[in-house]
């Protein structure tokens, strides 16, 4: 093609692809704030000659290409779905660490005023007040006892409630994957600017069920994606999306998740916020309240133990303070003063002998206040309660702890799927060498640092 | 007295923190220059007298000092991962023998594991 024709057919082919990568670089540009926006690049290749006696063709457009690295997506979805899940468990922990209240200003202050009214009824055990003061600190303590077991029986329920949600949400998102599964194949794939473009957008809803549930994504040979969870349930296969269900368990009413297949998969589920929530409302709230209740049924076991023994103003025994409980599941809800009592405080039973000024029985029942009755006789009943408070503290702070490590995680395989873009493959790889690198030169000292910290936490124990 | 145990403790972790943050934001010459820092602040904590501390500040710091190593360790982890899968993709092999030559067998994960 040594003609002047052919010479501008060449010149124009190579101003065609020129502007075809103009226009490459200005969508760039333009997507530079879209979410999930892959870098776009134009893939020039020479144009091979014709004429043997031609140096070539110019420049011919083999197409335009995502930057983006799939290989780390899976990296960042697992990622995301851990961070969302402890951030999950977090935020409902916070929600349940201020219902169990600030220490002396909680449950504790409750047990302390009623075993301070018998210490004060001691001093005067013929006194209607000190009597109706005993009745009132018992019907608080028990008041206090069924609020705290509402408050994270509330808390279960809204972890419920946002399951429920997050399994709606799960759904719709699955559809719209599904879809775009179609539409991605329609477009020709990955080999295809639309397609890109689908993708782009197939990549954020991925991203946002990662963030609902832990997910198993496969590539599709036409560029789309199939999803499982839950131990390989399908979600999307193709244009298929197979949506999951909510539905009551017997006897709680707590919603168990289902599969499309049928199959009941809340014990398989793990990740994402749904992960979190399930955890809370199956795992950590029903810990707390079996705590609860066997602090709630010590109480009444103890008192009743005493009082039941002892002497009322009458001469009469045998009357409980405390409604008796036949177990201790359920115990802070059904917690309640004898009614025999509440209606008459004379039957409150101060005395250990039938002899009206009798004191002993008053005693006894307030030194209960600091004797070891609990977690096998090693703990008082403010010991017990200190204790529930300690671990919702402490599974609080280990789950914002390990929320923002989890973000951590996230940010920094964010940026290294940044880095990709942009870079040659072998800078990539450099790149990554040099990270691996400089992080095992410090990670050579963290035994060392493992080490001493031990030794150190041995010695100031 | 000054809690000198407490405050080597507290370097320690400072360090540890800048480590983690360098790891998550993938900033090398942070990562890099860590690296002494944090050899100077385990040497500072080894030197540094126990006499006269205050048991519980320097429990609390040891506790703080211990979480920000274990965020380190995972995003660490999380790292060499996303690096052993990248550069196997790629067809690099993990290391170099004597002679600088590559060797070893290229690492594919079809799964990434970055838990602690």
């Amino acid at each position: 093609m040594s003609s002047l024709l052919g010479l501008l057919s060449l010149t124009s082919g190579a101003l065609d692809a020129q502007t075809y990568g103009l226009n490459t670089v200005g969508q760039n540009v333009a997507n530079v704030n879209t979410p999930g926006y892959s870098r776009r690049e134009v893939e020039l290749t020479a144009a091979g000659p014709t004429d043997p006696l031609s140096a070539g063709n110019g420049v011919n457009v083999l197409g335009v290409k995502s930057d983006h690295n799939t290989l780390l997506d899976p990296q960042v979805w697992q990622q995301q779905s851990l961070a969302q899940q402890q951030g999950a468990l977090a935020d409902s922990l916070g929600v349940v660490q201020v219902a169990i209240g600030t220490p002396g200003q909680s449950l504790d202050s409750n047990l302390s005023a009623f075993f301070n009214a018998f210490s004060t009824l001691s001093q005067d055990p013929t006194s209607a007040t000190n009597r109706q003061q005993v009745v009132l600190q018992g019907q608080s303590l028990a008041t206090a006892f069924n609020q705290m077991a509402q408050n994270l029986t509330a808390a279960q329920q809204s972890a419920d409630g946002s399951i429920k949600g997050a399994v709606t949400q799960i759904n719709a998102l699955t559809g719209q994957i599904a879809q775009l599964n179609t539409s991605i194949a329609n477009a020709g794939g990955s080999a295809s600017s639309e397609g890109q473009t689908l993708q782009d957008q197939q990549r954020q809803l991925v991203s946002q069920l990662s963030q609902l549930v832990g997910i198993n994504t496969s590539s599709r040979s036409d560029g789309g994606l199939d999803i499982s969870f839950a131990g390989g349930h399908a979600l999307v296969i193709g244009s298929t999306a197979y949506a999951a269900s909510t539905v009551p368990a017997a006897g709680t009413g707590l919603a168990t998740i289902v599969a499309a297949d049928g199959t009941d998969v809340t014990a398989a589920l793990s990740g994402g916020q749904i992960g979190g929530l399930l955890q809370v409302r199956d795992q950590n709230i029903p810990s707390y309240l079996s705590q609860l209740d066997n602090l709630a049924y010590g109480v009444v076991q103890q008192v009743n133990a005493l009082h039941s023994t002892g002497y009322d103003l009458s001469g009469t025994t045998g009357t409980n303070f405390f409604t008796p409980l036949a177990t201790a599941t359920g115990a802070a809800s059904a917690i309640a003063v004898n009614p025999t009592v509440a209606a008459n405080p004379s039957a409150v039973a101060a005395a250990a002998t039938n002899s009206p000024g009798d004191n002993q029985m008053a005693r006894n029942i307030a030194a209960l206040a600091t004797t070891n009755t609990m977690s096998g006789g090693t703990a008082t009943f403010n010991d017990a309660w200190a204790s529930l408070v300690y671990q919702v503290g402490q599974d609080t702070q280990t789950a914002q702890s390990a929320q923002s490590t989890g973000n951590g995680v996230v940010q920094q395989l964010q940026t290294l799927q940044d880095n990709a873009s942009g870079v040659s493959l072998d800078q990539e790889a450099t790149m990554m060498m040099m990270y691996q690198q400089a992080y095992q030169a410090n990670a050579q000292l963290f035994s060392l640092v493992n080490s001493t910290l031990d030794t150190l936490l041995q010695m100031v124990k | 007295m000054p809690d000198l145990a407490g405050a080597a403790v507290r370097r320690l972790r400072d360090v540890l923190d800048r480590i983690g943050d360098a790891l998550a934001g993938c900033r090398l010459d942070d990562l890099l220059a860590a690296q002494p820092a944090l050899a100077a602040a385990l040497d500072e904590v080894g030197r540094t007298g126990l006499g006269g501390l205050d048991a519980r500040a320097v429990a609390a710091e040891v506790a703080q000092a211990r979480d920000a190593l274990g965020r380190c360790v995972r995003l660490g982890g999380s790292l060499d991962e996303a690096a052993r899968l990248v550069l196997a993709a790629r067809g690099y092999t993990r290391g170099y023998d004597r002679a600088g030559r590559e060797h070893g067998t290229p690492a594919v994960a079809a799964t990434v594991d970055a838990r602690v």
